[in-house]
């Protein structure tokens, strides 16, 4: 389990973490969403004891990461996969990981061997294309078989099998009771993979839920149906509050009535209908309808650009 | 075990979590507690897999027998006994007794070995492995301290045969071409100031290392106060401050790497005094910035 507390960082002007709380229990994934520059990474860092916190703390498991007894046991993290040695091979890389806590080279080339890197097991890390950094991060986060793990975009560069295989792993990791707190961009992935939802934007939570109840809370659900005379069930289904979109002849997006209401109409008046389905909103479209109107969510592009000033003010006394 | 957790209710939770001290979570299976010697296999092993240790290693060894057995060549006939000097590194330059002339190689090897331990100290920060690092063991400066006695360890059998090395073939040189010799026993000390020299330089790349960050900054700042600022110091300031030149590291070493502390140094403790205060503020710079700023 993660519990974040009241957790702040700032860096010189800019308050990238603020006053951040909430928990991450154990036996779900918990996706951690965001826009760049939200406070993601940062977070994961602080919880990690890289960086200092300004005030606030986080615990895993209990306590404070730093003094856990064996670190890469308790929390295995990726926060970066170019995080790693460039000359050293990627075994070398997980064997003086993995002598922090006394586990030795068969340990390492079972990791090697779920990661898929046995056979460039002996290459440097340099030689490594994104996606076989990626796995070689992978293996370094699990190496410890710790009860947290904590992955900060994890599918950046895995081909679509990869894709696929971490989604798997992350929700046995979460099956067998563990903690898993994943962080990406890419909402398709986190709503196939997470089941609880973290939303920050400038360093603050915005939302902290179950992923369904975030979808459901998201206005947007809408109808698709493909009619034979789109003029007529146009004219059928028109009402106040009522939205119909067309993209195509016969093809209509219908928002305010249900599916089973548009049937209804259309049988009545006789209108044929060979396709008649209710669209949910994906989590995208249910993260977009609600930072939409969050003006201050728009972190790295709208409100940015005074703090920017005001960093390179500081520098400059800092320089003077 | 954990169920109390549920509700983080703030200080109390952290304080029952810090003086629990450990009992809540044992390791996991096949993993065991974090400890110094761990920290030190860790380090150990990142120490010996990239290539540069090794070469860098052997190149000092071959550099220091190779320039002392040259200078001890090409100077046959022309070197007078012992009797004091300049020491490799000092103002002095160029090495007058048959001891400092067979160590010419050190000099060199200064730059190998400093340059080296700014490796160790600086590539994880420019290559981001020091957040791998930090994360697998957050207690810093146990980490500084793992490389600062891997570094020493790797370096002394380099160091010793090197200058041993240098010492036996540069005198059997020296003796064949008929020039005055020291004995093992007269240059004993020296011997072990000058292993220990380049032991020290190598801890003083380290500290340098962590605390730029960077590999060019570390080694050209070493190089720089090692063998420049001594110079440049002595060309600019007036005469009457040239006293702060005897405690300028690579002066104040050259008090203990010769048989005889040349006449404008430090004499032999002072110097070690000098060299060791270095050091300790180098090491404990680094100790400090590393264990205070964000990795």
């Amino acid at each position: 389990m993660i519990e974040v507390h009241e957790l702040t960082k700032r860096f010189g002007d800019n308050l990238a973490v603020d006053h951040l709380s909430f928990t991450v229990n154990p036996g779900i994934v918990t996706g951690f969403l965001g826009p760049n520059g939200a406070g993601k990474s940062t977070t994961m860092r602080l919880i990690l004891g890289l960086d200092r916190p300004t005030s606030g703390y986080a615990l895993v498991n209990g306590r404070s990461y730093v003094d856990s007894p064996a670190p890469i046991a308790e929390l295995g993290a990726l926060l970066d996969a170019r995080n790693a040695d460039k000359a050293r091979s990627a075994r070398a890389h997980l064997r003086a990981l993995g002598a922090t806590v006394g586990l030795g080279g068969g340990r390492v080339d079972e990791l090697l061997e779920v990661v898929g890197l046995t056979d460039v097991a002996w290459q440097k890390a340099g030689s490594f294309s994104l996606g076989m950094g990626q796995r070689l991060g992978i293996a370094a986060a699990l190496l410890g078989d710790p009860r947290v793990v904590m992955l900060d975009e994890p599918v950046n560069g895995l081909d679509p099998d990869g894709i696929l295989w971490i989604r798997n792993l992350l929700k046995d990791l979460a099956a067998e009771g563990r903690t898993v707190l994943l962080s990406s961009h890419l909402m398709s992935e986190m709503e196939l993979t997470a089941e609880h939802l973290l939303v920050i934007g400038r360093g603050r939570i915005m939302a902290d839920m179950p992923m369904q109840q975030f979808i459901a809370n998201a206005t947007g659900n809408h109808v698709h149906v493909v009619t034979q005379d789109g003029t007529a069930l146009r004219d059928l289904l028109a009402a106040p509050g009522v939205a119909v979109a067309s993209d195509a002849p016969g093809v209509l997006d219908v928002e305010g009535l249900t599916a089973q209401e548009i049937g209804i109409r259309a049988a009545a008046a006789g209108v044929v209908l060979y396709e008649l389905t209710p669209i949910e909103p994906s989590l995208e479209e249910a993260f977009m309808t609600m930072t939409r109107d969050a003006v201050e969510f728009h972190g790295s592009t709208t409100r940015h650009q005074p703090e920017t000033t005001g960093a390179i003010g500081a520098a400059d006394k800092d320089a003077a | 075990m954990s169920t109390d957790l549920q509700t983080p209710s703030a200080q109390a939770t952290t304080a029952e979590a810090a003086t629990a001290g450990g009992g809540t979570t044992a390791p996991h299976d096949g993993a065991s507690r974090l400890t110094f010697w761990r920290v030190l296999c860790s380090e150990w092993i990142k120490l010996w897999s990239v290539r540069s240790t090794t070469t860098m290693l052997l190149v000092v060894v071959a550099v220091v027998i190779g320039f002392g057995a040259l200078a001890a060549g090409v100077s046959t006939g022309e070197v007078t006994p012992a009797d004091g000097g300049g020491g490799p590194g000092g103002p002095g330059g160029f090495a007058a007794d048959p001891f400092s002339l067979v160590m010419m190689g050190s000099t060199f090897a200064v730059l190998l070995v400093g340059t080296l331990g700014a490796l160790v100290g600086a590539r994880e920060f420019t290559s981001g492995m020091i957040r791998t690092t930090v994360a697998a063991v957050p207690r810093r400066l146990a980490v500084l301290a793992a490389k600062a006695i891997t570094l020493t360890v790797a370096l002394v059998p380099a160091a010793v045969v090197g200058v041993l090395g240098a010492f036996a073939i540069g005198m059997a040189v020296l003796s064949g071409g008929g020039a005055a010799t020291v004995t093992l026993g007269a240059a004993g000390w020296a011997i072990v100031g000058t292993i220990a020299y380049l032991l020290g330089v190598g801890l003083l790349g380290l500290a340098l290392g962590f605390l730029f960050r960077s590999i060019a900054g570390s080694i050209s700042t070493l190089i720089g106060g090692l063998l420049i600022l001594p110079g440049i110091i002595g060309a600019l300031l007036p005469e009457s401050w040239s006293e702060i030149l005897k405690y300028l590291p690579s002066n104040a070493a050259a008090s203990f790497m010769s048989i005889t502390p040349p006449a404008d140094m430090l004499g032999v403790g002072a110097g070690v005094a000098v060299f060791v205060a270095w050091l300790v503020l180098a090491l404990g710079a680094a100790g400090y910035v590393f264990r205070s700023r964000d990795v």
